[in-house]
């Protein structure tokens, strides 16, 4: 009957916030494996990665009908729904984000004891990049699954949500370790996760352009849904995903010369913002896009 | 015993869109205020000069396959193995609305003083009691036939088998149950997202 919005913003920002902890998580402990020449990278990562995560999963069970109950997602299990899965993904990722942070503040004697055993620490680097792997992709296809809504039952979605998952979580620790360290200690990482990043961006334009494309040559419904998406979201999505959050940092990584504190603040902070913006673009335009008379 | 699939055929040259269907579920289910479990969309058909008004009621299509069950992360919502009604678990719905944006058809709504989704039960209460939905019950030009699609002696089976009719989006691959007679060739695309 009107066009109405199901999934308000805080949906949207959750996906966000549950990318950022991913991407974070992933940096941290792929640099772990790098020995004492990564340590900040390490540090900083364990130490962001909860906290984005805890605080999106919290919106989600406030915008619940009947938050009081979300524990049901625990006790019925639907493998078919993604939600359903992703409930357990998310649970078990940010229980170890939060003990792997806790166990950061042991390494760097902020705390007397820590909840990792030794002998798992190395497990749980392990599986820091397909968590965050999981939560990235889950965030796409749990969008993904919802065969009313045309742009978001699209198959390219999750790879876009993964790449800016990523993307987004390694440019928040390279935006920490250049606040917080002093800059000849620091520039080394801050030079590598600004090449991590850049790659990453390059995937997300990649997946970005397939998707659109795919939008542009697909069925009716498709291209009107690309019409609507370009007639009202178009300047926020052309100009504030792919050219503010990405085409304006790759740009600046890769034609201007040396690297500095000033740089890396600037590119990471342009990554975050379009990945948020991202994020609530496709949660609001898809649904927007949608008449449910 | 077999089981049974219900299934609802709405003759659009009966309609006249005077909404007692939207009145009936209303008061037969205690609808909240601002929602409808079946309403009657209208739409402009036709080219100049030949244009008028069609009248489409809409509910819940009770699919075969229906996205709302798939995505419904606590099973609450489900598929009653008797007769293929969709219903909602009420006590397991926790109002994540996820079925509410899976629905290709918009039937779904959220029920905030109870925290629930909620939409159209075909009357299971009724039909559990050998009666039809209040909507069909209630139709002014008995626009409405209600039964089983696998009776093939059903009023329902012998109409479809002698009328042609139509489905709303079935390239959803969802298999509404709900036949439309003379529905406007033009109606579908519009229903489609812009």
């Amino acid at each position: 009957m009107s066009h109405t919005v199901t999934w308000p913003i805080w949906i949207a920002l959750y996906l966000f916030f549950a990318g950022v902890s991913g991407g974070a998580f992933a940096a941290s402990t792929a640099a772990s494996f790098l020995g004492e020449r990564y340590k900040n990278v390490a540090r900083w990562g364990a130490y962001i990665a909860p906290w984005p995560v805890l605080l999106g999963t919290l919106l989600l069970i406030v915008d619940l009908g009947s938050p009081s109950r979300f524990w049901m997602l625990f006790l019925k299990v639907n493998t078919r729904s993604v939600m359903s899965m992703g409930a357990f993904i998310l649970t078990v990722f940010g229980a170890i984000a939060v003990v792997y942070c806790w166990h950061q503040l042991y390494l760097d004697k902020k705390v007397k004891f820590t909840l990792l055993p030794e002998s798992l620490v190395k497990l749980v680097r392990f599986l820091g990049i397909p968590l965050a792997v999981a939560i990235g992709t889950y965030t796409g296809f749990l969008l993904n699954a919802s065969i009313a809504i045309t742009l978001w039952n699209n198959g390219v979605l999750p790879l876009i949500f993964l790449a800016s998952a990523l993307s987004t979580g390694v440019a928040s620790v390279m935006v920490a370790v250049a606040l917080t360290g002093k800059w000849d200690a620091v520039k080394n990482e801050v030079k590598s996760l600004a090449i991590a990043d850049a790659a990453l961006i390059g995937l997300e334009l990649f997946a970005l352009a397939a998707y659109v494309w795919s939008l542009h040559v697909g069925n009716l419904k498709q291209q009107a849904a690309l019409d609507f998406l370009n007639a009202h979201y178009g300047l926020w999505f052309w100009g504030g995903v792919w050219a503010l959050g990405l085409l304006l940092p790759l740009g600046v990584k890769v034609f201007t010369k040396g690297e500095s504190a000033g740089k890396a603040m600037f590119n990471g902070t342009l990554v975050i913002a379009g990945g948020l913006v991202l994020r609530i673009i496709i949660v609001i335009a898809g649904q927007a896009a949608t008449p449910l008379y | 015993m077999a089981t049974k699939r219900l299934g609802m055929v709405i003759d659009l040259r009966k309609c006249v869109g005077c909404e007692a269907c939207t009145v009936a579920c209303k008061a037969e289910n205690g609808v909240p205020l601002g929602h409808f479990r079946t309403w009657v969309q209208k739409h402009e058909a036709g080219v100049f000069p030949n244009v008028g008004l069609q009248f489409v009621p809409k509910l819940c299509n009770h699919c075969d396959d229906p996205a709302c069950v798939s995505v419904c992360p606590t099973g609450a919502s489900f598929k009653r193995d008797k007769d293929g009604i969709v219903l909602i678990n009420q006590d397991d719905c926790i109002g994540c609305k996820y079925c509410m944006v899976a629905c290709p058809y918009g039937v779904r709504y959220l029920d905030e003083s109870k925290g629930l989704v909620d939409k159209c039960t075909w009357c299971a209460h009724r039909v559990d009691a050998g009666i039809v939905p209040s909507c069909v019950n209630t139709c002014i030009g008995g626009a409405r036939i209600f039964g089983d699609l696998n009776d093939p002696t059903s009023e329902i089976s012998k109409f479809i088998a002698t009328h042609a009719v139509q489905q709303l989006k079935p390239e959803a691959g969802l298999g509404p149950n709900v036949y439309y007679v003379a529905l406007d060739r033009d109606f579908n695309g519009k229903l489609g997202n812009r």
